[in-house]
C-alpha cells in the first residue's frame, strides 16, 4: 500500500508570505531585478527593493502559469533553448509592454527596474541581464564570480577578496541608482543577522534529515528556499526557526515524513518547480523519500569556499566579507572535484542514501554539464544506483510525467534487485560456512 | 497454479500465462487501440481459452507496459516497469544474457542483468522518437513496405547511405530527398535507415554498460536489418528469442509467479 505523506505544516506559510513580499515591494522607489548571487544584501541598505527574477519564475511555474509566458516570448523571438526561468520573465515582461493584461494574473504584474544586477554564475544569466537593461533602458551591474579552479585556501581567498571589492563597488552603484545620501549600515547588519540565523536554522533542519526514517522531506527543505533567497530578513529568519522547531517535535515524537520509507534517494540539480507534489506522491506512491540534495542548500554544503568562514558563522562586523564568502561557496563556480565532494561524498555518506536522482534540465547548462559522469561516478564509488532525468526546471515542455514515473520506478526496482543480489551473496557466504 | 504477466504498450497488448514451474501455458497478441481495458480483456480472454481457464483461476497477475497503471485495479495485483520484466523475460530463455535491448513501438531501453534477470543498470531514450518503432513505421511509410520486408530489403545494401538527422520527423524529408537523387539504390537508404536507428539505440548500450550475450526484445527485434546493423556495431551475435514481443509479459507473469511465492513463504 503506497504511503501516506505528511508534509511540513509550517512550509504552508510560504505562499502568503510570498505574496505579502512582493506587494511591499511597490513601496520602494527604486526597484532592482536580480538573478544569481547578486548583493541583495545591500539593496535595502541603499534604499533598493530586490526582485529576485529566479524566484519569481520559479513561483509562476509553480502556479502552473508558466506556458503562455513562455509561449509569448518564443512567439517574439526568445530562444525555447534559452534558460526557463529567463524564458518565463522575457515572456511576462513581453506581455506586459504589450499590454496584455487578460494573460496576466495580478499576482504577477511586474513592478519595472531601475537597474538590473546579475552574478555572472552562467553566460545566461548576463544576456538575461543585458537584454533586459536594453528592454527597460536602465543601467545593469554584472558581479564576476571566478571559477575556482583551485581549492587551495589562499587562491580562494584572492577570490573571495576580488568579489569584495566588487561589492563595495556595487554599494556605492546602488546609492547613485536610489538617490540616496548615505548606506545605512544598520539595515546591512540586520539582514546579515537574519542570514545567519537563518544560516543556523537551515543548517539543523539539513541535519534532521540523516535521522531515519526522515521527518521531513528535502522537497519541503528545497520547497522552503525561497525567504532565504528573496526576503533575508527577520520573517524569513521566523520562519526557518519554525520549520526547525516543527522538525524537532516530529524526532521527538518519531513522526515520518511518510508512513513506510523504503528507499532513501538523493536529488541533485534543481527542481521541476511545476510538478513538485506530483513528484512528492510519485514517490510516496512507490514508499520512497527524497532526504537530501543540494539546490537551494548549497550554502551548506561541504564547499572549501565555506573554510573561509569561520565556524560560529560569519563576522558581523564585517557583512559584506560574509557576502563574499557566501558566493563564492555558492557551488556553482565549483569546480568539478569540489562538486563531487560537497554535492555528493558528503550527502552520500551521512544521509543513507539508496539511490540518487540527477536532473538534467533541458534549459540549464550548469546543471546538466558532466551529469552522466558523475551518475557513473555515483556507481562505481558507492555500488547505488543512479539516474540522470531529463526534464526542466520550470518549463512543462520538457517534462512528462509517464517518462518520469518509469523511470524512477525503474530506478527503485534497479535497487530491490541489487539487495536481493546482496542477499543472496551473503546467504551463499553463509553456506560455505555451515558445516 | 496460474499466473499472468499483461504488457500494455503503445502498439501492442500481450498476455502470457505461467504454471508455478514457470511453464509457460498460453499466450496472446492483440492491438492496444485508444480501449486499454478491452484490449486487456481480449488479450487475457484469448489465453484463457487456450487453457481452459478463467480469470478467476489465475492467482497473480503483474501489469507492466505504459498503459499498466490503467488496468491495475481489473487485470492486475501489482505493477512493474517493462525494464524489470524484461529483463526477467530475457533471462528465461537466455539465463547466461547480460544485456538486453529493447526496441518497442514508442521508446528504447538497453538494460544490464545478473544471472537470476534483476536489474543493474538501465538507460532510456527521452522524448524522442528516433531509434524507436515508430521511426522505422514512418520510413517504411516513405519506401512503400511493411517494416519487416523493408529490413530484410536492407540486407541487399553494398553502401549504406547516412540518415544523420535526428530528429524523425527531418529524417524523413532527408530520406525523401535521397531518394529522389539520382543513382542512389534504396537498398543503400534502407540500410542507413537501421543504422541510424542502431547509432541512437547504441548510445543507451554505451550507457548502459551492456556486455554481451545481449538479448533483442520488442517488435524490432523482428527486423533483420535492424538485427544486423546492431551485430556489426557491437561484434557481437544478438539472442533473439521466438516472440520477442511478448517478453515484456513473460517478465511480467514470472515476477507475478515470485511474488505469490514470496508472499505466501513457498519455495
Amino acid at each position: 500500500m503506497a504511503s501516506t505523506v505528511n508534509r511540513i505544516k509550517t512550509t504552508t506559510k510560504i505562499s502568503p508570505m510570498l505574496d505579502e513580499y512582493y506587494a511591499s515591494m511597490a513601496h520602494f522607489d527604486c526597484v532592482a531585478w536580480c538573478m544569481g548571487p547578486s548583493g541583495y544584501e545591500l539593496m535595502n541598505g541603499a534604499g533598493v527593493s530586490c526582485f529576485q527574477a529566479e524566484s519569481s519564475s520559479a513561483r509562476i511555474a509553480g502556479g502552473q502559469a508558466a506556458t503562455p509566458f513562455i509561449e509569448y516570448g518564443q512567439a517574439r523571438g526568445v530562444s525555447p533553448d534559452m534558460c526557463s526561468y529567463a524564458k518565463i520573465n522575457l515572456g511576462l515582461v513581453l506581455a506586459e509592454l504589450d499590454e496584455r493584461w487578460d494573460m496576466i494574473d495580478e499576482r504577477y504584474r511586474l513592478n519595472p527596474p531601475d537597474l538590473v544586477v546579475a552574478g555572472n554564475i552562467c553566460p545566461s544569466m548576463m544576456q538575461w541581464a543585458h537584454v533586459l537593461g536594453q528592454i527597460y533602458h536602465v543601467p545593469v551591474f554584472i558581479l564576476d564570480y571566478p571559477f575556482c579552479y583551485d581549492s587551495d585556501l589562499d587562491v580562494l581567498r584572492d577570490n573571495a577578496k576580488y568579489i569584495r571589492e566588487q561589492l563595495e563597488n556595487l554599494k556605492e552603484f546602488l546609492l547613485k541608482c536610489s538617490g540616496q545620501k548615505e548606506f545605512r549600515g544598520e539595515t546591512l547588519m540586520n539582514q546579515m543577522a537574519a542570514c545567519r540565523e537563518m544560516d543556523f536554522y537551515q543548517q539543523n533542519i539539513g541535519e534532521m534529515l540523516r535521522t531515519v526514517p526522515a521527518p521531513a522531506s528535502f522537497i519541503d527543505n528545497a520547497f522552503s528556499m525561497t525567504p532565504a533567497i528573496s526576503m533575508k530578513n527577520e520573517k524569513a529568519a521566523n520562519f526557518y526557526k519554525e520549520f526547525m522547531e516543527e522538525m524537532i517535535e516530529r524526532v521527538k515524537t518519531g513522526t515520518s515524513s511518510i508512513s513506510n520509507e523504503r528507499y532513501r534517494i538523493m536529488w541533485r540539480g534543481n527542481f521541476p518547480w511545476f510538478k513538485i507534489g506530483f513528484l512528492s506522491r510519485l514517490l510516496a506512491k512507490y514508499d520512497a523519500l527524497l532526504v537530501s540534495g543540494c539546490y537551494g542548500t548549497h550554502i551548506h554544503q561541504d564547499s572549501p569556499a565555506n573554510r573561509l568562514i569561520p565556524p560560529d558563522g560569519f563576522d558581523l562586523k564585517d557583512p559584506i566579507w560574509g557576502m563574499a564568502c557566501f558566493g563564492l561557496g555558492g557551488g556553482y563556480v565549483s569546480n568539478y572535484e569540489d562538486k563531487w565532494k560537497s554535492e555528493f561524498v558528503s550527502q552520500i555518506e551521512n544521509f543513507s542514501i539508496d539511490a540518487v536522482i540527477i536532473q538534467a534540465p533541458h534549459t540549464c547548462r550548469p546543471w546538466t554539464l558532466t551529469s552522466r559522469e558523475l551518475c557513473q561516478r555515483v556507481e562505481d564509488t558507492y555500488g547505488i544506483p543512479c539516474i540522470v532525468l531529463e526534464a526542466d526546471h520550470t518549463d512543462p515542455a520538457y517534462f512528462n510525467d509517464a517518462q518520469v514515473e518509469t523511470r524512477i520506478k525503474a530506478l527503485l526496482e534497479t535497487v530491490d534487485a541489487r539487495r536481493e543480489e546482496k542477499a543472496r551473496k551473503a546467504a551463499a557466504e553463509t553456506d560455505e560456512f555451515d558445516f | 497454479m496460474i499466473f499472468a504477466g499483461i504488457d500494455i504498450g503503445s502498439t501492442t497488448t500481450e498476455v502470457v500465462l505461467l504454471d508455478e514451474n514457470k511453464k509457460i501455458l498460453a499466450t496472446s497478441q492483440v492491438l492496444t487501440g485508444f480501449a486499454l481495458e478491452e484490449a486487456a480483456e481480449k488479450a487475457f480472454a484469448i489465453c484463457c481459452e487456450q487453457v481452459g481457464c478463467t480469470r478467476a483461476d489465475i492467482l497473480y497477475s503483474v501489469s507492466t507496459g505504459y498503459g499498466r497503471e490503467l488496468v491495475l485495479a481489473e487485470f492486475a495485483d501489482e505493477q512493474y516497469t517493462e525494464i524489470a520484466c524484461h529483463a526477467k523475460g530475457a533471462n528465461y530463455w537466455f539465463p547466461e544474457a547480460r544485456g538486453v535491448i529493447d526496441i518497442g513501438g514508442q521508446d528504447s531501453k538497453a538494460i544490464a542483468i545478473n544471472d537470476v534477470g534483476g536489474i543493474t543498470g538501465f538507460a532510456m531514450n527521452d522524448k524522442c522518437a528516433a531509434g524507436t518503432g515508430r521511426f522505422l513505421d514512418v520510413m517504411a511509410g516513405i519506401m512503400g513496405l511493411d517494416v519487416g520486408e523493408m529490413g530484410r530489403q536492407s540486407l541487399l545494401a553494398t553502401k549504406p547511405v547516412l540518415v544523420s538527422s535526428i530528429c524523425t520527423v527531418f529524417a524523413e524529408s532527408e530520406v525523401i530527398s535521397l531518394l529522389s537523387k539520382k543513382g542512389t539504390d534504396p537498398h543503400d537508404i534502407m540500410a542507413g535507415i537501421h543504422e541510424s536507428v542502431v547509432r541512437r539505440v547504441n548510445m543507451l548500450v554505451q550507457k548502459a554498460q551492456l556486455i554481451p550475450p545481449i538479448v533483442m526484445s520488442g517488435g524490432v527485434a523482428k527486423n533483420a536489418g535492424v538485427v544486423k546493423a546492431f551485430e556489426d556495431v557491437l561484434k557481437t551475435k544478438i539472442l533473439i528469442p521466438e516472440d520477442p514481443q511478448s517478453i515484456g509479459a513473460l517478465g511480467a507473469a514470472i515476477l507475478a509467479r515470485n511474488k505469490y511465492f514470496s508472499k505466501n513463504n513457498l519455495n
